[in-house]
């Protein structure tokens, strides 16, 4: 199943595009995405994720259909 | 509740005046009114910053300031609240948020103004990306917000 995942600020760059379609199986959890999407890269210290615009662990399982999305701590305000 | 993301600079004391003269026509029971309003600083961490960009997640990032605006609604008893933040460039002196808070009396207007900027800080998308003589970099974390001696 195919599942949209985006990246933003310096996860962005780590990554080298900010988002990508990503085929992936069901029931794979966030932590599973992060491996395929990054080619196994080592996520960044502090590193965050979003399950279709709100916050979650990386132990969240995915189903189709789902955009998620992987960023580094904000910094607004 | 008014929250926005904003991608033109914002005029602060303007807004909040006239949000509050808003309030104030159909309500005499406001006893209490706080505003924070953050600026970009034009150092960092020792280093001339020019500008910044402040990058931000379309869909997530306007739910989690409507998010943290309802939250401090229900910890505290307030009338309003008004919560702007801005997007895109912003240059020295510019301001970055806007906050207002309006109640009976006043710890719940202060209390909550505090709750709403330390919050959103942490738990709304959005990142610096700062404009310095030697690049851009990106902000990799915020200056603590509540000390031990903040009470």
């Amino acid at each position: 199943m195919l599942v949209k995942v985006k990246f933003f600020a310096s996860l962005a760059d780590y990554i080298g595009r900010p988002e990508m379609d990503v085929d992936v199986s069901e029931g794979i959890t966030i932590q599973g995405v992060w491996e395929l999407a990054s080619d196994n890269k080592p996520i960044p210290e502090g590193s965050l994720c979003a399950l279709n615009h709100s916050h979650v662990l990386f132990s969240e399982r995915i189903k189709k259909g789902d955009e998620i999305a992987f960023f580094p701590p904000m910094t607004g305000g | 509740m008014y929250c926005e993301l904003v991608s033109e600079p914002l005029n602060p004391y303007e807004t909040l005046e006239q949000y509050d003269q808003h309030l104030r026509s159909s309500c005499s029971s406001i006893g209490a009114c706080a505003n924070f309003i953050g600026n970009m600083r034009d150092v960092n961490d020792s280093k001339s910053v020019k500008s910044m960009l402040l990058e931000h997640y379309p869909g997530m990032t306007e739910k989690e300031l409507k998010r943290v605006a309802n939250d401090a609604c229900k910890k505290w008893d307030l009338v309003d609240v008004l919560l702007l933040h801005r997007v895109g460039r912003v240059y020295p002196n510019d301001a970055i948020v806007v906050i207002g808070t309006w109640s009976i009396h006043r710890a719940d207007a202060f209390e909550s103004c505090r709750y709403i900027m330390e919050i959103l800080k942490s738990d709304v998308p959005i990142w610096k990306k700062e404009q310095r003589i030697d690049g851009e970099h990106w902000v990799s974390k915020n200056t603590k917000g509540y000390t031990e001696n903040s009470f």
